[in-house]
């Protein structure tokens, strides 16, 4: 074995001591003159697939267009449309991307009966089967699987119980997501528990995909959103619950007193004091008061004003009081107090009007600043 | 003698040989990079941060000064981007024209009691206007006594931000309607905290722009911003999509960055002092996190989201350059503790000596190789086969890794629709190793030996020209 490497080094040795670095820096300079080629290739082919894909798109707006508008918003057809009529190859994968894309867009823009005729026409075109052969044949290609589930459930096509039990269990999060929102759009309601069982993973981009795919949909019921809130999982799907829980005002003041104490300095603990305010849980006003004088981070202190601002019960006027006139405080917890009192009207207007008499100079720019309708607050 | 000039020979060509070996692992991770990206962003739907209530605010902070010319355009279309929660913060830098008077006039201001809160560095702040006009009310301008940098106005607009994300950018620079949108989506889809996010961006010098914004891309018609248009396609695409993929990018550029607003103000703002504020706060912000013991992000996305105007004189290019090299130079002094410093994990493992040997010291070994070679031609010690061979090969590897860079940048998106542009693109590529290349390294050296001497840097004004071609209300060229 040694000796075996011995002789290997000795050859290397030799190789570079005659002409080897001249052989070397040749098949280097070579490499670089053909990856070279390569890439002028591909710019090439990049270019013209560009070309490609603009002129066919330019060739078949214009006639798909027409059929839509003569089709569907002026002969109000609802179904058995004369596809063949359009004289379109949608076996050649370019025309059926165009095509594709073209309907998509005017899905996106009429809604209500029309929209509905515009899926069928997608579904007449063979579309939905293609988008279910992809699903079933496509599982290792995450973009293509997305892209297919997306289509089924903007066109509220059925996919096999079995294939979607598969999609929600993907390893890759993209296809777990596509297929949450496929279940959500499609089935609503129903599909919650089984979705939201199944949140692992996701990113703050998904939650708020899905966040938006659930209210985006007719649901408007009184489903318990705080069931799923969990020390344990990531912050990105407890934000998404307390989301939807101030979305649908479902208050569930204990679940998310759990998740402030199980980690005061967390961005999850911070989210649930701004949702304790926003669902305006008046139970948790001294509590709140309690953890401002147990926090240390600057953040939890503002949420804790910005929550007592928003539960405006009056019970924390003079907690707040204190802090808008302690000149040791930094300015934006004062600013927030005053605000929080303001807020708090008409509870604290006697407040108010003994703060406004006895303030200096800084004190009453900064309720000028609170007060100036102009200065947009957030 | 022989032994010295062997070590020499010996010091050269590993440095030579590490150079190389980074470029090609650079040419793999940026592919990588590009494609996990455009895959991710295919699999999302564009609108759903566009419509969303919950998307977290962005504060958009552009100083200006003395940009009476364009500002009104400019403004405009920082005030048309597609995000559904942001501001935009315009910083009047003590502007010796009327560019506070324009604004003023056209959309409507007065001044508002504004309690400013100097939580980073900077000037006195005169006054801040809020707009009249309902349709304008994401619009704050702030008025403030020149500080001599930009950073000291990008400070003063931190400190009036109200959103926890700045976008930091140039009043110049057109950006793309959905520049915000891609950025966030950077930040939402990150598994740690993203404490900056950067695009590539590009020269907009013969571009064609309507109001403020961008109609159609085209390929700087002046040699010099073309250049320069080429060297930024590969230094973003190339460079940072590469380091992209390893979480290491050294710099966020200081025409589009997306900042972490608390851990800015963390680390203590921009340096006003610093002559490469960008990459010094990027720097700092690196630093505060690992002290801090925490993990984060820097990314980039290859699309371009932004189109500044460029340089196209030699004067102001190399003004530009050697600023960049001073401010290179003073990071490379002021944070050394972060060079092979373990406890900077791989900021200061792999970041920062990167940037120091293969940025910082790059100059400086080409100019001394080409001593090097004049002493060996005059004392005949040369194999003049093997190095004709190798500057061959160094010319057909710098031509390769510039086209692959403009590849990936039609892989990305054809920013280009005329033929022409991307032909002259390619073949400009050809020349910049003879013309362009010893440019950049004679700014970079005159840089270095301004900043050993510590002379005053005067900041010169980049006179804008409006090459921006303005298109007229029937789509016809002006």
């Amino acid at each position: 074995m040694l000796s075996t490497l011995v002789h290997i080094i000795r050859d290397i040795r030799a190789f570079f001591e005659g002409d080897g670095w001249a052989v070397l820096v040749t098949v280097a300079l070579l490499l670089s003159v053909l990856f070279w080629t390569i890439c002028l290739i591909g710019i090439a082919f990049f270019y013209y697939r560009d070309y490609r894909y603009r002129n066919v798109y330019s060739r078949i707006y214009p006639a798909l267009r027409d059929f839509i508008y003569e089709q569907i918003l002026v002969n109000n057809k609802a179904s058995h449309f004369p596809v063949d009529k359009l004289g379109l190859d949608l076996h050649n994968k370019l025309v059926g991307n165009v095509v594709r894309h073209i309907i998509h867009e005017f899905i996106f823009t009429v809604g209500g009966e029309k929209g509905q005729s515009l899926r069928r026409l997608f579904n007449e075109l063979g579309f939905d089967k293609e988008a279910q052969y992809e699903i079933r044949h496509s599982a290792a290609n995450m973009v293509t699987t997305v892209g297919s589930l997306a289509n089924l459930a903007l066109m509220k096509v059925p996919i096999q119980e079995k294939i979607l039990d598969q999609l929600l269990k993907s390893p890759q999060v993209e296809i777990r997501v596509a297929a949450s929102k496929y279940l959500l759009q499609v089935e609503g309601e129903q599909a919650f528990d089984r979705v939201f069982e199944g949140l692992i993973g996701i990113s703050q981009l998904q939650a708020l995909d899905i966040f938006q795919t659930v209210v985006q949909g007719d649901y408007y019921g009184n489903y318990m959103f705080s069931q799923w809130l969990n020390v344990s999982k990531s912050f990105a799907v407890n934000s998404l619950f307390m989301d939807l829980m101030v979305y649908y005002q479902e208050l569930n003041e204990a679940g998310l007193w759990a998740l402030i104490t199980a980690n005061k300095e967390s961005k999850t603990a911070l989210k649930a004091i701004n949702s304790l305010g926003k669902l305006l849980a008046k139970d948790s006003e001294e509590r709140l008061q309690d953890l401002y004088t147990e926090e240390s981070s600057l953040a939890a202190k503002l949420e804790i004003l910005k929550a007592l601002g928003r539960v405006g019960q009056g019970k924390s006027n003079d907690f707040l009081n204190r802090l808008f006139m302690d000149s040791n405080l930094p300015l934006s917890l004062r600013k927030h107090a005053y605000r929080s009192l303001v807020a708090q009207r008409p509870y604290s207007i006697p407040l108010l009007r003994k703060i406004d008499e006895q303030v200096d100079r800084v004190e009453s720019k900064l309720i000028r600043y609170v007060n100036h309708p102009m200065v947009h607050y957030i | 003698m022989t032994h010295f000039i062997s070590s020499v020979e010996f010091v050269f060509g590993l440095y030579c040989l590490l150079l190389l070996v980074v470029y090609v692992m650079l040419f793999r991770m940026s592919w990588l990079s590009i494609r996990r990206n455009l895959q991710k962003h295919s699999s999302r739907h564009v609108q759903t941060l566009m419509e969303s209530e919950i998307a977290p605010g962005v504060s958009i902070v552009a100083p200006a000064y003395n940009e009476s010319v364009t500002i009104v355009n400019n403004v405009r279309s920082l005030m048309t981007l597609f995000y559904p929660r942001y501001e935009v913060v315009i910083v009047n830098d003590g502007s010796k024209d009327d560019t506070l008077a324009k604004l003023i006039k056209e959309f409507d201001l007065v001044a508002v009691d504004f309690l400013v809160d100097y939580l980073v560095p900077c000037k006195e702040i005169k006054a801040i206007y809020k707009s009249r006009d309902i349709s304008h009310k994401h619009l704050t301008v702030v008025d403030k006594i020149n500080g001599g940098s930009k950073a000291d106005a990008v400070n003063a607009g931190i400190n009036v931000a109200a959103f926890p994300y700045i976008l930091n950018t140039d009043v110049d620079c057109v950006l793309a309607n959905d520049t915000l949108v891609y950025l966030m989506e950077a930040v939402l889809d990150a598994k740690e905290r993203v404490i900056a996010v950067g695009a590539t961006l590009r020269m907009s010098n013969s571009s064609y722009v309507d109001s403020g914004m961008l109609v159609e891309a085209a390929l700087p018609k002046p040699i010099l911003a073309r250049f320069q248009e080429m060297e930024y396609i590969r230094s973003y695409l190339l460079g940072k999509m590469g380091w992209n993929y390893l979480n290491c990018i050294p710099n966020v550029s200081g025409g589009l960055g997306l900042f972490d607003k608390e851990i800015l103000i963390m680390a203590g703002g921009y340096d006003p002092k610093s002559l490469g504020e960008d990459m010094e706060m990027v720097t700092r912000m690196c630093m505060k996190m690992c002290d801090n013991n925490e993990k984060y992000e820097v990314k980039y996305i290859p699309q371009t989201l932004c189109w500044t105007e460029g340089p196209d004189s030699l004067k102001m290019l190399t003004r530009q350059r050697i600023r960049w090299a001073r401010g290179l130079m003073q990071i490379m002094r002021t944070h050394r503790r972060a060079f092979f410093n373990p406890s900077y994990k791989r900021f200061g493992l792999v970041v920062f000596p990167y940037n120091a040997i293969f940025e910082f010291f790059a100059p400086v070994m080409e100019i001394l190789g080409i001593f090097f070679y004049i002493y060996l031609i005059l004392t005949n010690g040369i194999n003049w086969q093997m190095a004709i061979l190798l500057l061959i090969f160094v010319y057909a590897f710098s031509v390769f890794l510039t086209s692959f860079s403009i590849l990936l940048d039609n892989y990305v998106y054809k920013y280009y629709k005329r033929r022409e542009d991307i032909v002259r693109l390619c073949l400009t590529v050809f020349l910049e190793p003879f013309i362009y290349h010893p440019i950049i390294v004679y700014s970079s050296i005159k840089g270095y030996i301004q900043e050993l001497f510590g002379k005053k840097h005067a900041w010169g004004e980049m006179k804008r020209k409006g090459t921006l071609t303005a298109l007229s209300p029937n789509g016809t060229k002006k």
